[in-house]
């Protein structure tokens, strides 16, 4: 029996060692049951966090590029607006931009529920400058928190103007003392609740801060593309203007320069005139004279466009009136010059070369104020046919010398203007006198087509990208050999 | 003999525009100009009455039943900022609908049973289908469940499928709104009796797992409990959270939120060992805790935690249960009623539209889904109206 009650006390024993064995395990796992729900609880508290601020700087990052893509003022402010109020869950939001114009600071867009009288109310704010509900907005701070139980009367003025208990002013961009503008997003005591309270450094106001950067360089960045947009505009404006001139500078030059050459019986004339695309001053003239005899003029006005042309038109009539009355070509151009010179403005001049032929005889007389001298194509050879003389409008009381050639049968003389021994090459090269004289010399005087040639030529040298940089005048004389 | 359902949704922060555009969303998925009825769920950020008179505008006066919600649930979709709302219309020549409200629930839940049953005993019918009611709620809804049945003079089962209207969860006991026709209450009941020829189908699911041993009531009174294992209630809830969590009332709320007292189930329920008796609300000047159902002192109560694993096997097998109730048929319109802690108190957003895109999936992506986020969830167990806890309640009409 005792041995028998032995192993029952033992056994007893044992299931309570046993019991107590379960017990303390028990005790340690349910301990370990509650340090997990406790840690599960604040990873939940923590992954909330977290996740609200993912979400936030993932919108941030969506509204960075919907900022992007849009110059569209009411676009811009409607985002910034909306952004406070859909994932901040501010109560109400409010822009106000700068208008320097008149010194104020006007709502340009808000979001949020007001109802019909007070968004009325609120659209049509406008604070000026020195108004003291914006004095500490305007102070340089990066923000302002007016927050519950804010006592600085400013602060509650305009929180009671845009209908906020509490609140966050953020400046936009700019200057420190002088933003383009404030954005101000926040609640009504009577919501808060249901909003997202107004804490410094909270990461909703973080996020706002944030927003407001982002929203700042794109409303500096669309004032800047606007004011390039005007200036191309008035640039566009002005160069329209400008062609404008140069079409009517254009038409002036044409409708004066003669359509048709004269007729000479034993002589061929033949004349070319390609003008460039801004308009020059170079001009060209037959003037049958009462004696049978035939004037021709070749000149060039100084500076391009309208005034050139004026110029131009003026110094033909003069040519013209002069020609009649004086027999000997540097008289014309001493006349000429008189004339010119009472209303050439400064730096203005003519350049001009006159000859008179004689048909019957050959006798060319000639006279040249300041123009490039005309080659003179006889026995195979080509010579400058030298006369010396100011350009006319310059000074008054000019003598120009007078030259007389022969010209055989055979003889050629071409005349032409700047933009032909000037033109350039892609090496910057200029086509130059020697050139043009060669070729003139080279080539026989019955040639009819050595304008085309000559152009040809000029075509070859300066390229195929070149672009023509002056009007290029040609006038032929040829004696026929017949 | 069609019956046709949109659902339509806001969240624009003005109540006029998001009352306008959630019905005209709802409207034109449902392919109708004048609906039959309406339902109304929206958050509490919205000025109620404005936001009521705006969906009233828009549906052309068409009855309607809702109430406040922590959040909606659209479909796929949830949203559970303080600023959704989430109208459905219906169109039905084979749906009957009569709704009502009535207030003082918090008073006198049971009278308030009664007397929603006797505005309902002349449209009770043969083709009567079920009733849906959004309550606030009380201390113990079961009273009202008893005044209800105890009146209704029926000779079959009436189920009764809804939630407790909802709002921001900062403090559930917070202020919710029940809705009917232009009519907003704040402590009733709103409900709409549905009659005609629809096949329902409906499922629950549980989300909590019990964490410790057996615990018993020490002291109590109502839904209040004093004492847990003789120590003050409080101190129990303690031992299972991080020091800071029960400093305040207020925090005090949402920390213990994720904890749930529960007890044994009735023997109605099969699927579950335990029920909740609802999420504690602390009051750290006694030490005690209030829960949404009344505790007898010596009843064995364990503390519980929520399940990721559980909510997902949930969802399947709801899926599985309503698709075999409605014998094939495609639904043509389901309501979820979710439990508030069960949405971003619980899961990252994508962790959440995960598992609602699969439970849709299941029952029928294209089906019009409406839903909240309620405090109680309502549906039958059998032949068992209960209000639950923690719970997901899905109704599939076909």
């Amino acid at each position: 029996m005792e041995g028998s009650g032995g192993t029952s006390e033992t056994q007893n024993e044992h299931v309570e060692q046993r019991l107590v064995s379960l017990q303390d395990e028990n005790r340690r796992l349910s301990e370990q049951i509650k340090r997990l729900v406790k840690t599960e609880h604040e990873l939940y508290q923590f992954q909330e966090q977290l996740d609200e601020q993912v979400r936030i700087y993932r919108h941030l990052y969506e509204i960075g590029k919907k900022l992007n893509a849009t110059l569209d003022l009411g676009e811009i402010l409607q985002i910034a607006t909306q952004f406070p109020l859909y994932q901040l869950n501010f109560e109400r939001c409010v822009v106000l931009l700068y208008h320097p114009e008149e010194n104020t600071f006007c709502v340009e867009a808000h979001d949020g529920y007001y109802d019909e009288a007070s968004q009325a109310r609120v659209t049509g704010l406008r604070f000026s400058m020195d108004d003291p509900a914006l004095a500490s907005s305007l102070s340089g701070s990066d923000q302002i928190i007016c927050a519950e139980g804010c006592d600085q009367r400013p602060l509650l003025a305009l929180g009671q103007a845009l209908e906020m208990d509490e609140y966050v002013a953020f400046p936009l961009g700019g200057e420190p003392q002088q933003p383009i503008g404030l954005l101000i997003a926040g609640n009504t005591l009577d919501s808060t609740v249901q909003h997202t309270r107004i804490q410094a450094d909270s990461e909703f106001v973080v996020g706002l801060a944030n927003l407001v950067s982002q929203v700042a360089t794109t409303i500096r960045m669309r004032r800047e593309i606007q004011a390039r947009e005007q200036r191309l505009k008035e640039e566009a404006h002005a160069r329209e203007r400008i062609e404008q001139e140069l079409l009517v500078a254009r038409r002036i030059q044409h409708a004066l320069l003669p359509k048709d050459v004269p007729a000479l019986y034993g002589w061929e004339l033949t004349k070319h005139y390609q003008p460039a695309r801004e308009v020059g001053g170079d001009f060209y003239d037959f003037l049958p004279l009462s004696d049978g005899r035939l004037g021709l003029v070749i000149g060039d006005v100084s500076g391009k466009g309208v005034p050139a042309a004026v110029l131009m038109a003026s110094t033909r009539s003069v040519l013209r009136a002069v020609a009649q009355r004086a027999l000997m070509p540097g008289q014309v151009l001493a006349d000429a010059n008189e004339v010119l010179c009472a209303d050439v403005p400064p730096s203005m001049f003519v350049t001009c070369f006159y000859g008179i032929l004689d048909p019957s005889s050959g006798r060319f007389h000639y006279a040249n104020a300041g123009h490039n001298l005309p080659y003179w194509r006889h026995d195979d050879l080509a010579s400058e046919m030298r006369a010396t003389g100011m350009p006319l409008g310059l000074l008054p009381g000019m003598n120009y010398e007078e030259k007389e050639a022969i010209l055989v049968p055979g003889d050629a003389i071409l005349f032409y203007s700047d933009g032909l021994v000037e033109a350039h090459n892609a090496e910057g090269e200029m086509f130059g006198d020697r050139r043009l004289q060669s070729f003139i010399a080279d080539r026989s005087a019955e040639r009819t087509s050595l304008i085309e040639e000559l152009l040809v030529e000029i075509a070859n040298f300066t390229g195929a990208d070149g672009e023509q940089e002056d009007d290029i005048t040609l006038v032929r004389l040829q004696r026929s050999t017949i | 003999m069609t019956t046709n359902a949109g659902v339509g949704t806001s969240r624009d922060h003005n109540p006029n525009i998001a009352g306008r555009e959630a019905a005209e969303q709802a409207l034109q998925k449902a392919g109708v100009d004048r609906p039959d009825f309406v339902f109304m769920f929206a958050s509490i950020g919205y000025d109620q009455h404005s936001l009521l008179r705006a969906v009233r505008e828009t549906t052309g006066e068409a009855p309607l039943t809702g109430c406040s919600a922590e959040g909606t649930i659209n479909g796929d979709s949830t949203d559970e900022s303080n600023f959704s709302v989430l109208v459905t219309v219906i169109s039905s020549e084979e749906l009957h609908w009569r709704n009502g409200l009535e207030s003082g629930l918090e008073a006198d839940p049971h009278a308030v049973g009664q007397r929603v049953a006797q505005a309902l005993l002349a449209d009770l019918s043969a083709e009567t289908i079920g009733l849906f009611v959004f309550p606030v709620l009380t201390g113990n809804l079961q009273h009202f469940f008893a005044g209800l049945e105890g009146d209704l003079s029926i000779d079959r089962f009436l189920p009764l499928w809804g939630g407790g209207a909802g709002n921001d969860l900062v403090d559930w006991r917070e202020r919710t709104y029940q809705y009917c026709d232009d009519e907003v209450i704040t402590d009733g009941v709103s409900y709409a009796l549905l009659s005609g020829k629809a096949r329902a189908g409906w499922a629950i699911s549980h989300s909590l797992i019990p964490i410790g041993g057996e615990r018993k009531v020490t002291r109590c009174q109502g839904n209040v409990i004093y004492e847990i294992d003789a120590k003050p209630a409080v101190e129990v809830l303690r031992e299972y959270l991080p020091d800071h969590a029960l400093t305040d009332e207020g925090d005090g709320g949402r920390s213990a939120v994720s904890l749930a007292l529960c007890s044994r189930a009735p023997s109605y329920i099969k699927d579950e060992e335990y029920v909740s008796l609802g999420a504690p609300t602390v009051n750290l000047t006694d030490g005690s805790i209030a829960v949404q159902t009344e505790v007898q002192e010596g009843m064995s109560i364990w503390l519980s935690s929520r399940d990721k694993e559980k909510v997902s096997t949930g969802f399947d097998r709801m899926a599985k249960q309503i698709n075999q109730q409605l014998g094939g048929e495609k639904p043509k319109l389901l309501f979820q009623f979710e439990c508030a802690t069960r949405g971003k108190m619980m899961f990252r957003e994508q962790e959440k539209l995960q598992l609602h895109r699969r439970f849709r999936q299941a029952v029928g992506p294209d089906v019009p889904w409406t839903g909240f986020y309620a405090i109680g969830e309502i549906g039958p167990v059998g032949e068992h109206n209960h209000i639950h806890l923690y719970t997901s309640v899905a109704l599939a009409l076909s």
